[in-house]
């Protein structure tokens, strides 16, 4: 299919990925912050192994979509979310509910098991959160908390982690320094390397670039999209280049709607619903 | 004599800062005073013969070393109570109090703890400890001072704890950890020198307490660590010489309030550098 700008001015376009490429599904989620209702039947299909952007305006409720994601919403009662969010093969929402076209079980049942969830979908937010540790410590923390390793093989993991967060040459020597003592750009990736080095499948990234200079934005950015070859990624980000740069999905939110959802290039070429339209022109709002 | 509307409000202004810097002039110089008669009055007294020698009958040689070992054993032990239950309590209610009637009620009750008069804590802990066991006792006295320095390690607890950032707790739930194991590694970690700064605060606290101990330790001339007998400490020992008709005595207890005072302000003000130590990392 192919949108002409002129012709576009619908009320939504979903253009998701095939269902075998999911590995993580949305269907239908209604989020609510005790009797606000945020989310209005959203839909996210999240393809494995991409980067998935979602954009608009503050308050749309696309950092609230991705803190579904993970159910770390959890922490808080009265916020709950209806709907589903298939993964492994479940509804994280519903575990017992039983689902045929979900995205296939890739690793043990989840079962509403908070730790197994998040053991396989990590986190990175908006500001660097290094836990009150050394480096190293940061690194080993997650993976302690899912395995069993001995010290040789916890170095190794804390390399690599640090490598693929392309921050290993920058710390190498100071493994045993507090995280706190990083500049924030380098906190940042340390948090990016803590969340794959308990090697999930889904990295959630809340705006992970909003407190950082552009260099270490760009920096960040490599390291993600080198990530995306081991990992699938969903970012929330208030950079319309920056889910240009990287993203191979954007979704587009507004007013607690999935508005537009397309493959990135197609969507910033030409957005197919006015109101993605005027976002990216700077119109909206 | 009439003012236009600018320099009225430019004299009120002028007034109005000439009040505060005079009401903290009174504050400081009151501060001033005491410890420069403290310094007059004990500074002369102090010698090695204070460490080592227990205080003494009237008119003979002694020292302060049975109260200032008392002291600094009560003190500890009812230290370690209070840090252990303020802690908790105050984590309690940091973390999973929130929104729940009984943190309030627990929050209004500590805070009462906090401004009730110790003379009080020393009869209930005398009703509660001593009188069921036919006799004054070193242990009383420190469950009466961990009355004194509990609700203040719990609320300093609870300040601190709700200093920490949302995001932090909700990055190490993140990870697959759950609330309490965070709270233990992460949050309290992250908190560590606002949590030391709250003990040593509880411990400037009640290292002057007279009160409390008048009912339970009583006091005792000789040297004891005996947790079961009554107890000497520099607070019971100061009121008892500086009440008494002895000039020996009386420099004794100058001598002593000079220790206390010592303590009490560096202990201020180590936690206090610890407390912005910790807010520029």
């Amino acid at each position: 299919m192919n949108f002409d700008a002129k012709q576009a001015d619908v009320a939504s376009v979903i253009l998701p990925p095939p269902m075998e490429q999911r590995v993580l599904d949305v269907r239908g989620l209604n989020f609510f912050y005790g009797k606000h209702q945020a989310l209005f039947g959203v839909d996210l299909p999240v393809a494995r192994g991409k980067i998935t952007a979602l954009i608009g305006p503050s308050g749309c409720g696309k950092s609230t979509l991705l803190r579904t994601l993970n159910k770390i919403y959890d922490l808080y009662p009265g916020q709950h979310a209806e709907g589903q969010i298939l993964f492994n093969g479940e509804n994280l929402l519903n575990p017992r509910e039983a689902v045929e076209d979900a995205p296939p079980a890739a690793g043990p049942a989840i079962n509403g098991d908070n730790a197994r969830l998040r053991a396989r979908i990590g986190m990175v937010f908006q500001r660097p959160t290094p836990f009150p540790m050394s480096i190293y410590e940061n690194i080993a923390f997650g993976v302690r908390l899912h395995r069993n390793v001995s010290r040789a093989q916890m170095d190794e993991i804390v390399e690599t982690s640090l490598t693929r967060a392309a921050l290993w040459d920058e710390v190498k020597d100071k493994l045993d320094k507090s995280g706190l003592s990083l500049s924030g750009g380098q906190q940042q990736r340390l948090c990016v390397a803590r969340g794959i080095a308990v090697e999930p499948e889904v990295l959630l990234l809340d705006e992970p670039a909003s407190a950082l200079d552009p260099l270490s934005t760009a920096k960040l950015e490599t390291a993600l999209i080198e990530l995306k070859q081991s990992f699938t990624i969903v970012i929330v980000t208030h950079n319309l280049q920056q889910a240009a740069r990287i993203s191979d999905y954007t979704g587009f939110m507004l007013m607690g709607k999935m508005v537009e959802f397309r493959p990135s290039g197609e969507a910033f070429v030409r957005p197919a619903t006015a109101a993605m339209r005027d976002y990216v022109t700077g119109r909206y709002g | 004599m009439r003012f236009d509307r600018h320099t009225r409000r430019k004299l009120v202004n002028y007034g109005f800062v000439g009040l505060t810097m005079a009401a903290t002039a009174v504050a400081v110089i009151a501060l001033l005073l005491i410890l420069w008669s403290l310094v007059v009055n004990g500074l002369g007294g102090i010698g090695l013969h204070i460490f080592t020698m227990d205080q003494p009958p009237p008119e003979m040689p002694g020292g302060l070393r049975n109260a200032i070992l008392g002291s600094l054993e009560m003190c500890a032990i009812g230290m370690v109570m209070a840090v252990v239950i303020g802690i908790l309590a105050g984590t309690w209610l940091a973390e999973y109090g929130e929104g729940k009637r009984l943190a309030e009620v627990v929050r209004f009750l500590n805070d009462v703890l906090l401004s009730a008069p110790s003379i009080l804590i020393g009869l209930f802990v005398y009703e509660l400890l001593v009188r069921p066991l036919h006799g004054f006792s070193a242990a009383a006295g420190a469950v009466a001072l961990a009355f004194v320095a509990t609700p203040v390690v719990t609320r300093t607890t609870e300040d601190i704890l709700r200093l920490q950032s949302n995001q932090l707790r909700e990055a190490g739930m993140a990870m697959g950890a759950g609330k309490s194991y965070v709270i233990r590694a992460i949050i309290w970690r992250a908190s560590r020198p606002g949590l030391v700064t709250g003990a040593l605060l509880g411990f400037a606290r009640i290292s002057g307490e007279t009160a409390p101990l008048l009912f339970t330790s009583l006091g005792n001339p000789d040297l004891s660590f005996a947790l079961t007998q009554p107890m000497g400490a520099l607070p019971t020992t100061i009121y008892q010489f500086a009440l008494s008709a002895f000039d020996d005595w009386r420099a004794l207890a100058w001598v002593g309030a000079l220790l206390i005072a010592i303590t009490v302000l560096a202990a201020n003000i180590i936690g206090r550098a610890l407390a912005r130590g910790s807010h520029q990392s």
